[in-house]
């Protein structure tokens, strides 16, 4: 008998114990004792996941300024103890070799050169040689000349920082960020149809659902945990039924009872088929929500691809100027204009055999039948990623299978703060917090009230998108480019001309990054960024729940929160500089006023910096440090400047969304809960928003209340019609099908769709470090079906040479595995910084959201 | 050597194939099974990179829907003999 | 774990109480000793018992201890299961033990397998284990408790765990090792068919918490391939100045070839 065979079965029913318990198995008490192991001396503390936007929790343990462990928190609403491959390893994405800790300016023969070699530089001079450069940039175009490419992966203080930095201090626009690529889409579908931003439903949709449909979501690898709940209600609740559409087979495919592959673009087809399948069939339609809540409209056509005025898809697209421009029609019209998506037509178009898209059509057309639709960068980066948003709801909607408790159209955000920062903070070239905007003059009195600038110090011109920041990167107009958080010059499509760009252009370019990545070589400035736990910070999930967490560990070398470089910086202006008139075409006398006179009145000295001004004031500094909530967790952004940074900037945040539906709670209390879904109001976070009971903004008897403000007002029957509002309604949309921005053809004769492995988020930059990771992931593939790589000379693991009209990457070629794409379709992963796939991909965009087409350009592929 | 807890689910009638599957493999043992399919079971393995391979392993099993890593423990066996 | 038996074990002694091995196995002496050399597992001695191989190496297979039993709990093996022919077992749910106060079968042992001066709360024959957690009335929501209610040790040796899941309040019935004697009175009075609570050899159904058991080392555990510095994070190998610096000075790959 041997010891040894005993403890080890013990331990193995220690860890089997306290896995199942904390999923709510039933597990005997001898082994729920045997899982309390000795962790003697290690700090536990929540917190959440770097990663994705299901915004799981984590427990992290830390002993002596390190991470000593990591695990699900069984706590959690969101995951209950889970984690997928990528949050298990949240504590290793830290601690990679090259992780970058000094400042680093490319010099040649002692000064800042573009063509120089980077040297390590102090922060000192870091930030001289970097207001050296904005100021010059600045002087010569104003506010134009300069640029910020943010992230849907700050912090919620870092956009908040960023925005006010940008807005407040620099008076600019030019501020977007990264969740252009990802969400922008679904925001303008969200704002078109319901007058404000984010999903009325929540993730408890999940439980409480009859069937599942992904719509171009890869949720099994890109939202793992969700597909593990959605697992779990297909397991245990008998009738649900899932449905997976996707233009190539992927292992959401192993659970669905329904799969259907359908041509890229035919998304658009297939759910105006189902639109007519509603209308036409009896008792299809709620028909008493539709008459009491919504009305039906649509828009232009003929909008173009967002490419460049000169490119050949752009001509003849006479609505370039105004894609988003809608009216309200007459139900007969809607109908109307369903009528040629047939099921022949629509099967022609798409290639989807009728009986499946009939099968899918009755299972919306069920009015018994509680359905989830989820999608997430399928419909969103897409020429008309808009119009499919708002077909998605228009089938929602018909069918009153909306913002109920397991029915809704749901809107699946990608990253960790798409949600939280970018778009609730109002981190875009548009926007300001809660989602107003700065055309808005009320909306910019507000924002200047909170954030006590004179009246007129806001810009109310829309800045420059981040498509367009490149180009106009690249003509000159923008001379000096930060980014932050993400990775530009890997995700941005047509990577070789921005690249170029980059190195050759006449500006200064400056990456806040935490390792070499892609951008990080390509900038001429790299300030040393703080990871996740090296910081206090808050994430917002796609299900609206904000999540805030403390700093855990030290960051290494002189590596500091990107907060901090904003605040910094800030210290190198002065109000006298950037409150005086500034030059601006398209406003009022080409100039915006001189706003120094009236800071005066207000108390304030030109001599003050933008640091005094905006981020030192006496409000803020109320806030003192240390405090009693951070349960003896360093903070190194409040010690450096003596007061409770995070807390101060999050209770002055807050107060934009308090009374207008976007209500979030105090600081203190997130430390206390696991997230709370706003709008919190009484303390009560919201399930449902719009949906009488749930949402505290929907009054008794009114059953749903569309209650957002923005676009609620339009013309009836025509562009030039009467302007009506329709104060409280929910728009049903009719949007016709459009053709691809670039098809394959003779010479370039395969799709190519672009996007994620489980293994790795995004870049890599993080995921890569992880030995692990890399090793089960090393290398993007091309994924081709065999025959296409047979009539091509190719087999299984040959080296293959991909091209499109823009540029080439080799990669090597996989015929089997997780993704079996089509015949005519390849996909490629692109989280390899050896294989720049991005330089192929079209920057064609939804001209309404100015969200890139990934999905969706021609290419070649021959042996390398 | 590492422990780890997985969470895995499959269809119902295929319990006794996958937990056989599981259970032959060698290195990994099921201990809870609900009978809606899902499962809790353990990995071992020398190191963290090895479980990593092996739970893509069991990923991969016929019938196999899901497997995700819950926790895993390095376990010291310094003090045996 | 297999067990490997001498052939003296195989066939122990003579007593006339003994069923005959040939007669009750109902099948050859090869396949007893085939079933022998398979055997697994450990049967459920009387009280008192010492570690199963220094009891087979001292027990007779005397039968006194199945005498003395007043309940008729004890039974000599046959050789139809796996337990060592002529020894002493039994089987808790046709009869368990009766826990009697004064320990009879102990006291009249001969040899001292059975360790006379056991007291009887003390007694390890075994330990409760509720192995089927989805036919347990008690974890269906049901109220049955039958196996709480019907253990000597109630409230030390089984526990009801009041929790609450979905509509329902549960009473899950707990086993708690230090106090359980594995006398079986809980598995006899399981109500379902197939008995949900099982008395398991201890070996079997325990380990040993010792420090080591989930070990911490003073590297960081989340993966043995790195190092952690002993010291403040700012020394560690992060700061390699040369590799990044060398790294971020190559572009090839990213810059496109002329």
């Amino acid at each position: 008998m041997t010891n040894d065979l005993t403890r080890r079965d013990f331990s193995k029913l220690a860890v089997a114990a306290s896995v199942a318990g904390g999923l709510g198995f039933q597990v005997p008490a001898n082994a729920l004792a045997a899982a309390d192991a000795s962790e003697a001396g290690w700090r536990w503390d929540k917190s959440v996941c770097r990663f994705c936007g299901v915004g799981c929790g984590v427990m992290v343990a830390t002993k002596d300024d390190r991470i000593v462990a990591m695990k699900g928190d069984p706590e959690s609403p969101v995951n209950r103890g889970l984690t997928c491959i990528k949050g298990y390893f949240n504590a290793k994405i830290m601690y990679g070799a090259d992780r970058l800790t000094k400042p680093l300016l490319r010099m040649k023969d002692g000064v800042p050169a573009k063509d120089g070699k980077f040297t390590p530089v102090s922060w000192e001079k870091a930030f001289d040689v970097m207001a050296a450069k904005f100021k010059e940039a600045y002087g010569e175009g104003g506010p134009a000349a300069i640029g910020l490419f943010g992230s849907g992966q700050y912090t919620i203080d870092e956009g908040y920082a960023a925005a006010k930095l940008w807005k407040a201090g620099f008076r600019s626009n030019n501020i977007d960020p990264n969740a252009r690529h990802c969400m922008a889409s679904a925001v303008a579908g969200f704002i078109q149809t319901f007058g404000i931003d984010e999903p009325p439903g929540c993730y408890d949709d999940i439980e409480l659902t009859d069937a599942v449909v992904t719509w171009g979501a890869n949720m099994a690898e890109c939202h793992p945990i969700l597909w593990s709940r959605v697992t779990d209600r297909k397991l245990t609740h008998k009738p649900t039924r899932v449905i997976n559409l996707s233009t190539y087979s992927n292992r959401c495919s192993d659970l669905a009872d329904l799969e259907i592959i359908f041509e890229p673009q035919t998304d658009l087809a297939i759910l105006n088929y189902i639109g007519r399948e509603m209308v036409t069939r009896e008792g299809a339609i709620d028909q008493e929500f539709v008459d009491k809540h919504c009305i039906f409209a649509t828009g232009f056509t003929k909008i173009g691809y967002g490419l460049e005025a000169d490119h050949p898809a752009e001509q003849g697209q006479e609505h370039r100027g105004k894609a988003g421009g809608h009216w309200s029609i007459t139900f007969e019209e809607f109908k109307k204009s369903l009528e040629p998506y047939t099921a022949e037509y629509t099967s022609e178009l798409s290639g989807v055999p009728v009986e499946k898209l009939e099968e899918l059509a009755d299972l919306y057309c069920d009015r018994s039948k509680k359905v989830v639709s989820f999608w997430t960068m399928g419909f969103n980066q897409h020429t008309r990623g808009t119009w499919v948003n708002e077909q998605m709801y228009m089938v929602h909607l018909l069918g009153g299978k909306m913002s109920k408790p397991g029915s809704g159209a749901f809107s699946l955000t990608g990253q960790p703060s798409a949600c939280g920062t970018a778009r609730e903070v109002g981190v875009f070239a548009h926007r300001l917090p809660a989602d107003m905007v700065v055309a808005n003059g009320k909306h910019r009195a507000i924002t200047e009230k909170l954030w006590k600038l004179p009246a007129g110090t806001l810009n109310g011109k829309v800045g420059t998108h981040a498509v367009k920041m490149m180009r106009e990167l690249r003509d000159g107009t923008i001379k000096f480019y930060w980014s932050m958080v993400t990775n530009p010059f890997q995700n941005y499509a047509n990577g070789n001309e921005w690249i170029k760009a980059a190195r050759t252009g006449d500006n200064f370019i400056v990456v806040s990054d935490c390792y070499p990545t892609v951008s990080a070589k390509v900038a001429d400035l790299v300030l040393p960024a703080a990871m996740i736990y090296e910081k206090w910070g808050s994430y917002g999930n796609a299900e609206r729940r904000t999540q805030h967490w403390r700093q855990q560990v030290t960051a290494p070398g002189e590596a500091t929160g990107d907060l901090w470089h904003l605040m910094e910086f800030s210290k190198r202006f002065t109000i006298g500089e950037m409150w005086k008139a500034q030059p601006l075409k398209g406003v009022e006398g080409d100039q915006l006023p001189d706003v120094l006179a009236a800071a005066k009145e207000m108390g304030y000295r030109e001599d003050q910096t933008l640091f005094d001004v905006l981020f030192n004031h006496a409000e803020l500094r109320k806030h003192a440090w240390p405090d009693p909530i951070a349960n003896g967790h360093a903070n190194d952004i409040a010690e450096h400047y003596g007061y409770f940074v995070h807390k101060a900037l999050w209770e002055e945040y807050r107060q934009f969304g308090l009374g207008n539906g976007h209500d979030l709670a105090d600081f203190d209390t997130y430390h206390q809960v696991r997230g709370l879904r706003w709008p919190v109001v009484d303390g009560r976070e919201t399930q449902w928003r719009f949906a009488e009971g749930f949402d505290p903004y929907v009054k008794p008897g009114e059953g749903f209340n569309f209650y957002g403000k923005a676009l609620k007002t339009i013309p009836t029957g025509s562009p030039k019609g009467e302007k009506v509002a329709h104060t409280g309604k929910a728009k049903i949309f009719f949007r016709p099908y459009a053709e691809p921005a670039e098809s394959p053809d003779a010479e370039f004769d395969l799709w190519l769709c672009t996007g994620r492995v489980l293994e790795h988020w995004h870049s890599g930059s993080m995921t890569k470090r992880v030995s692990e990771l890399n090793r089960a992931v090393p290398h993007a593939v091309i994924y081709m079906h065999k025959a296409d790589a047979e009539a091509r000379g190719l087999a299984r693991n040959d080296l293959a040479l991909v091209e499109s009209r823009r540029g080439k990457v080799q990669a090597r070629i996989e015929t089997t595995g997780r993704n079996r794409v089509p015949q005519g379709l390849i996909f490629v992963p692109w989280f390899d910084e050896n294989v720049l796939i991005n330089k192929l991909t079209l920057d064609a965009t939804c001209p309404i959201s100015k969200e890139t087409d990934y999905k969706k350009c021609a290419v070649k592929v021959s042996k390398a | 050597m590492t422990l780890s807890g997985v969470l895995l689910a499959c269809r119902p009638e295929f319990i006794p194939q996958v937990t056989r599957s599981v259970n032959d493999l060698g290195w990994a043992e099921v201990h809870f099974t609900e009978d809606t399919g899902r499962m809790v079971l353990t990995i071992e393995a020398d190191d963290v990179r090895q479980s990593v391979d092996r739970l893509t392993h069991i990923k991969g099993l016929p019938r196999v829907i899901s497997a995700e890593m819950a926790e895993t423990r390095v376990i010291d066996h310094e003090d045996q003999p | 774990m297999v067990r490997k038996f001498s052939r003296r074990s195989l066939f122990r002694g003579s007593s006339a109480r003994r069923s005959s091995a040939a007669a009750e196995a109902g099948g050859s002496t090869r396949s007893w000793v085939l079933d022998m050399a398979r055997a697994e597992g450990e049967p459920i001695r009387p009280p008192g018992a010492l570690p199963e191989p220094d009891f087979l190496a001292t027990c007779t297979t005397c039968g006194d201890c199945v005498e003395a039993c007043p309940v008729g709990t004890l039974k000599l093996a046959t050789g139809a299961n796996e337990v060592p022919i002529g020894t002493p077992y039994f089987t808790p749910r046709d009869v368990p033990c009766a826990l009697c106060e004064d320990v009879p079968c102990a006291r009249v042992c001969p040899t001292g397998s059975l360790d006379p001066t056991v007291e009887i709360r003390n007694a390890q024959m075994g330990l409760a284990v509720l192995l089927d957690q989805q036919n347990c009335l008690a974890f269906k929501g049901l109220r049955c408790e039958a196996c709480f209610r019907a253990c000597p040790a109630q409230g030390e040796a089984i526990t009801l765990d009041r929790t609450r899941a979905g509509e329902h309040a549960f009473f899950l019935p707990v086993v708690h090792s230090e106090a359980c004697t594995g006398c079986g009175q809980c598995e006899h009075a399981c109500v379902l068919e197939v008995q949900a609570i099982r008395v398991l050899p201890r070996a079997f159904a325990l380990g040993v918490v010792d420090h080591s058991t989930v070990g911490w080392e003073q590297e960081a555990r989340i993966t043995k391939d790195f190092v952690a510095a002993p010291v403040a994070p700012a020394v560690l190998g992060w700061a390699d100045d040369k590799a990044v610096l060398d790294s971020m000075n190559d572009l090839s790959g990213i810059e496109e070839e002329p």
